[in-house]
C-alpha cells in the first residue's frame, strides 16, 4: 500500500540534512516563534506564582480597609480611627480588627547619626493578625496606653547592635526629642500590613502614635474574616457599616483573594495577547517553512518523477513531503522549547524568582509546531503529488 | 458465474476497501498485496501478452495545433521477450515508452497490462502496476544522488511497505545479479557510468517485474561499457525469463535482441531490420 511511517521520517531527515542551509533558515522562524511564546508564557506563570506567594503570606482571610476619600479642600467630618476598628470587629463576618498608623521617624544611633525608621502604631491584636513573634521581651499590650513603649524590628535592632547599642528590654531609644523604652524585639518577618515592612519598623502603642501625630486618624485597618466567610460577603458588610456610619467617606476594601483573582484575569488576557503574538510569529515561521518546502519540491522534480516511475503513488509523494515539513517544524518546536525554557530560566535568575518550567507551555509550543508543519506543508506536498511524472523527468 | 469473474469481483471489493485505508496504514505490506490485482484469466498464466497495444494513438494538443505522435501502434510483449524498438529521434520512441510504462495515457486505442485494460485503472492502480510489473532503466540512470547504491535499489520496495533488514537483503541479492554487490555502500557520484547503470538495473529488478523497460540504456555510455550493459540485459532475459524491451536508435543494439521492430512516424514500420532474427511486425509473437 505505501511506505511505513518510519521510512517516511527517515527519508525526511535525510533530505533535510542534504539541504542544511535552507533547513536552518526555515527553522529559524519557527524556533524564534515557538521559543518566544514558551519564554513569555513561562515567565508570566513565574511572575504570577511569585505574586500569589507574596499575597498568600499575608493570609487569604484578610481584608485591608483604607480611607481613599479625595483630599481636595473642605473640612472632613469623618475619619477612619480606632473606634471603627472596634465596631468592625463586632460585625458578624469579622473575627478581628487591627488598626494601624504609619509614619517615618528619625532614630538616633549615637551622637550624630540617625536611622530613618517606619513608626507603626499598633494594638495588641496586630501580632496575632500578622502572625509575628518577639525574640525578646513582649509585644505591645492593650494596657500600654500612651506610655512611650516600643517594640523594635529585627533590622533596626541589628543596626543598633552594630553601632554598639545592643537592644534589650529596657533600652532607651531617642527619637525626635522623645525617649522610648524598648519592651520587645521582633523576630525577622516578611508579613505586615501593606506598606509596612516590619523589619525596619518601630512598633508603638496606637494611642501613643495618635498623640505623636496629633490625630486619631489611622492609616488603615486590617480585618480577619470569620472562617468560611467569603471575602465578598465580608466586604459587603464592611461597606454597609461605613455607608451607615460615615456616608461622606470613600472606603476601599482590599482582599488578597481579590488581588489574586484580578491577577489571574490579567494573566488570562496576557496569555491571550501572547497567543496572538505567538500566532503571528508562527505564521511568519510557517511561511518560511512553506517557502523552503516549495523550493525543495521545485528542486526535486526529477526525484519525484523517478519515484513515481518506481511505483510511488501520489499519496506516497504527498506524505513524503508532509513528513519532511512536520519533521522540520518539530525540530524547530523542540529547539524553540529549549530556547524558551532557557530564556525564562535566565529571566528568573536575573529577577530572583523561583524558576519553574511549564509543561503546558512546552507541550503547547511543540504541538503547535507540528500543526504548523502539516498546515504549511500541505500545499507544497500537494504540488509535489500532482506533478506529472513525465514532465517531472523531462524538465531537467 | 465462473471462478475468474468471482475472483475479479472479490479483488475489486478488496481494492476499494484498501483505497479507503487510513492515512498511515498499520500493516502496509498486506494492504499493498491486496491492492495489486492478480492477473485474471487470459493473463500471464495462459501465455497471453504482458503488454498488449492495439491501435494506440497519442495526440498532443497545443492550442489549436494537434500533433499525433503515435498513430495506431499495435504491439505485444510476451513473457520472456527480448525486444528492441528502433527509431530515429522524433519517431515517437519516448512517448511509446511512456505509454508502455504506464506513465502516460494514450489518447486512443487499447492497452492491456496482463489482460487488464489500462483505461479502467485509477492513478493509484497504475502506480501499483508500475511498482509490481514494470522495471524502468533510463538513459541517464536516474539514481537518487544522496542515497547509497543499496538504498537506491531498495527504493521500489519501500512503496510496497518492505523496509529494514528485509529490504536490505533483497537489495543485496539484486546487486549480486548485476555483479555490484561489493559496492552497496557507494553513492552514485562515486561510481562510473556503467556501474551506475548496473545499480539502476538492480533497482528495476528489485520488485521482480515481468518487464524491464529500458530507454536508450547505453546512450550515455562508451561503446565497451554499452556492450557490457547489453550483456547484462541478455543474461537476465535468458536466466530469469524477464521480458526486456529496449528502446534505441542504434541498430547495433537491436541486433543483439531476439526481436526488433521499427517505429516510423508513430507507427510500427514494416521494414526489416538488417541482421535481426525476425521480421518486424505488429503483434508478432516473437
Amino acid at each position: 500500500m505505501s511506505m511505513t511511517v518510519a521510512a517516511h521520517v527517515r527519508e525526511a531527515a535525510g533530505s533535510l540534512l542534504a539541504a542544511r542551509q535552507r533547513t536552518l533558515l526555515a527553522l529559524l522562524g519557527i524556533v524564534v516563534g515557538i521559543g518566544s511564546v514558551i519564554a513569555l508564557l513561562t515567565t508570566g506563570a513565574m511572575a504570577k506564582s511569585e505574586a500569589v506567594r507574596q499575597f498568600e503570606a499575608l493570609g487569604t482571610d484578610m481584608l485591608s480597609v483604607f480611607d481613599v476619600t479625595s483630599r481636595g479642600g473642605g473640612l472632613r467630618r469623618d475619619i477612619l480611627d480606632s473606634s471603627d476598628a472596634a465596631e468592625l470587629a463586632a460585625l458578624a463576618t469579622i473575627a478581628a480588627a487591627s488598626p494601624y498608623t504609619l509614619d517615618t521617624a528619625e532614630l538616633a544611633l549615637d551622637g550624630q547619626r540617625r536611622l530613618s525608621v517606619r513608626r507603626v502604631g499598633v494594638t495588641s491584636a496586630f501580632a496575632d493578625m500578622h502572625g509575628i513573634r518577639v525574640t525578646e521581651g513582649r509585644f505591645v499590650s492593650r494596657f500600654d496606653g500612651h506610655r512611650p513603649f516600643a517594640v523594635v524590628g529585627a533590622d533596626v535592632a541589628r543596626a543598633l547592635r552594630e553601632n554598639g547599642n545592643p537592644v534589650r528590654a529596657g533600652t532607651r531609644l531617642h527619637i525626635e526629642g522623645s525617649v522610648y523604652v524598648v519592651v520587645g524585639v521582633l523576630a525577622p518577618s516578611s508579613s505586615g500590613p501593606p506598606g509596612g515592612r516590619l523589619n525596619d519598623s518601630l512598633l508603638i502603642p496606637i494611642e501613643l502614635a495618635g498623640r505623636e501625630q496629633a490625630t486619631k486618624e489611622v492609616r488603615g485597618i486590617t480585618l480577619r474574616t470569620e472562617p468560611e466567610v467569603h471575602y465578598l460577603t465580608a466586604t459587603a458588610e464592611v461597606g454597609e457599616y461605613f455607608a451607615r456610619t460615615a456616608p461622606g467617606m470613600d472606603v476601599r476594601v482590599d482582599s488578597p483573594v481579590r488581588v489574586i483573582e484580578q491577577m489571574e484575569a490579567q494573566m488570562r488576557l496576557f496569555a491571550l495577547l501572547l497567543g496572538a503574538v505567538g500566532g503571528i510569529a508562527l505564521v511568519v515561521g510557517g511561511l518560511g517553512v512553506m517557502n523552503a518546502m516549495l523550493a525543495s519540491v521545485a528542486e526535486r522534480r526529477l526525484e519525484i518523477g523517478i519515484r513515481r516511475a518506481l511505483g510511488a503513488r501520489r499519496g506516497d509523494v504527498q506524505r513524503q513531503f508532509l513528513a519532511e515539513s512536520v519533521v522540520l517544524c518539530l525540530i524547530g518546536g523542540l529547539l524553540g522549547a529549549v530556547l524558551g525554557v532557557g530564556a525564562s530560566a535566565a529571566i528568573g535568575l536575573a529577577v530572583g524568582w523561583t524558576w519553574q518550567w511549564s509543561f503546558t507551555a512546552v507541550a503547547l509550543g511543540v504541538g503547535t509546531a507540528c500543526v504548523a508543519g502539516v498546515f504549511f506543508g500541505f500545499h507544497p506536498a500537494r504540488q509535489a503529488a500532482r506533478l506529472d511524472p513525465i514532465a517531472a523527468m523531462r524538465d531537467r | 458465474m465462473d471462478a475468474a469473474a468471482a475472483t475479479r469481483r472479490v479483488v475489486e471489493r478488496l481494492t476499494g476497501i484498501v483505497r479507503q485505508a487510513p492515512f498511515f496504514p498499520l500493516s502496509p505490506r498486506r494492504g499493498r498485496m491486496r491492492a495489486v490485482a492478480p492477473p485474471p484469466a487470459g493473463g500471464v498464466g495462459d501465455g497471453g501478452p504482458l503488454l498488449g497495444l492495439e491501435g494506440i494513438g497519442r495526440r498532443y494538443s497545443v492550442g489549436p495545433v494537434a500533433t499525433d505522435v503515435l498513430r495506431g501502434v499495435d504491439l505485444e510483449v510476451h513473457p520472456g521477450d527480448l525486444l528492441a524498438i528502433v527509431g530515429a529521434s522524433g519517431s515517437g520512441k519516448s512517448t511509446l515508452l511512456n505509454v508502455m510504462g504506464l506513465l502516460d495515457r494514450p489518447t486512443s486505442g487499447s492497452l492491456k497490462v496482463a489482460g487488464r485494460e489500462l483505461s479502467a485503472m485509477s492513478d493509484d492502480e497504475l502506480s501499483d502496476v508500475r511498482n509490481s510489473t514494470i522495471g524502468f532503466v533510463f538513459q541517464s540512470f536516474h539514481l537518487l544522488p544522496r542515497m547509497s547504491a543499496w538504498q537506491n535499489v531498495a527504493l521500489p520496495l519501500a512503496y510496497r511497505g518492505i523496509d529494514g533488514a528485509q529490504a536490505r537483503e533483497r537489495a543485496q541479492e539484486m546487486l549480486k545479479k548485476v555483479a555490484m554487490d561489493g559496492m552497496a555502500e557507494h553513492r552514485p557520484d562515486q561510481l562510473s557510468g556503467g556501474q551506475q547503470q548496473r545499480i539502476a538495473i538492480a533497482r528495476a529488478l528489485a520488485s521482480s517485474p515481468a518487464i524491464l523497460l529500458a530507454d536508450e540504456p547505453t546512450g550515455a555510455l562508451d561503446p565497451d561499457t554499452g556492450r557490457e550493459i547489453m550483456r547484462v540485459f541478455v543474461e537476465l532475459n535468458a536466466a530469469d525469463g524477464v521480458a526486456v524491451v529496449i528502446i534505441t536508435h542504434d541498430y547495433g543494439i537491436a541486433r543483439q535482441c531476439a526481436r526488433a521492430v521499427r517505429l516510423v512516424e508513430g507507427r510500427i514500420g514494416e521494414t526489416r531490420i538488417p541482421g535481426t532474427a525476425s521480421a518486424p511486425g505488429a503483434g508478432d509473437p516473437g
